[in-house]
């Protein structure tokens, strides 16, 4: 059963494996308080202390680790949308898509690039997946001011 | 929210003048074209995305489908207000009419709906503030839609827009 709709498209390096998965299988994890789904063909295992082991996809490397404080749920049929522009404009990471999940906005993770904050390495040193916000010092807010301006300011 | 004559931004002669909703952000007062709102409804919850620019306060669902929920203060910059009695989101429109997307903007409250002539915004668009309009003595800062969504009032993207 595939619940996308028409007209939905999906951005991302890996779209294929998200698209194939539309209607498959996806595993739903909780990280930082926020759900992520990661499509079920890309995940080779799950291992103790919730690390999905997944494939990269065919423009990501052979194998990877994520890491998530729990899994929710594993569940098929998700109706996928695409990442809004509003979205991407103020959120620096990658995704594969956004769904809904019992009423709770899901994240779809692209495997061959996956969002800081499950990330393994990422998870232990930085929860919160702020590693990239503290290398930047104080100019990250800046820079994002300077952007927000853009030409019309 | 029926809109007095002295509360509107009077238009210059020959002008239209356009309904605006009015919102309060922090310190400030913000002007949403009333067509790119589709609902007001009570606050919704919003999930923080780790990493997130100040400016999206998370994601929420709304009617079924995800919904990126934007700071209407941080937006433009206002300065914190005084707890909101009765906080709000607003679903609206965002982009340009081939290309536009709903999304949420959370703000501290509704206050009523005004006639805005276009003549009347002035000072330059920066961010997704399109200029300033006096309204029954006050600046209230006017958001342009398609900035939103990244765009900019002439069409073209900011030098945010397309990132990610």
């Amino acid at each position: 059963m595939s619940a996308e709709r028409p007209g939905t498209g999906v951005a991302g390096s890996t779209a294929g494996v998200v698209e194939a998965a539309a209607g498959g299988t996806w595993v739903l994890v909780e990280r930082a308080g926020s759900l992520w789904g990661v499509a079920g063909e890309a995940v080779a295992r799950l291992a103790p202390g919730v690390r999905l082991l997944v494939r990269g996809g065919a423009a990501g490397p052979p194998g990877g680790e994520l890491a998530a404080d729990r899994v929710v749920a594993v569940v098929s049929g998700l109706a996928v949308r695409p990442v809004p522009r509003s979205l991407a404009r103020w959120w620096g990471e990658p995704a594969a898509g956004l769904a809904v999940y019992g009423e709770r906005p899901v994240v779809l993770v692209d495997p061959a690039s996956p969002p800081a904050a499950l990330r393994a390495r990422a998870a232990r040193d930085d929860p919160e997946g702020l590693d990239d916000e503290d290398d930047d010092g104080g100019n990250r807010d800046g820079r994002r001011a300077e952007r927000n301006s853009g030409p019309a300011g | 929210m029926i809109p007095s004559a002295s509360e509107n931004a009077p238009a210059p002669d020959g002008e239209p003048a356009r309904p605006h909703l009015l919102l309060r952000a922090g310190d400030s007062v913000c002007a949403l074209p009333l067509a790119a709102v589709r609902r007001v409804v009570k606050a919704l919850p919003v999930h923080r995305l780790p990493g997130a620019a100040p400016e999206l306060a998370g994601l929420t669902e709304f009617a079924g489908e995800p919904l990126p929920v934007l700071d209407l203060a941080r937006l433009v910059g206002a300065a914190p207000g005084a707890a909101p009695a009765y906080p709000v989101t607003v679903i609206a429109w965002a982009g340009g009419p081939q290309d536009r997307e709903l999304v949420g903007l959370a703000a501290d409250a509704a206050l009523e709906v005004v006639e805005i002539g276009e003549g009347a915004v002035v000072g330059g668009a920066a961010g997704v503030v399109a200029g300033e309009a006096e309204v029954a003595d006050r600046a209230v800062r006017v958001i342009d839609p398609v900035a939103l969504a990244g765009g900019s009032a002439d069409g073209g993207p900011t030098a945010a827009g397309g990132a990610g």
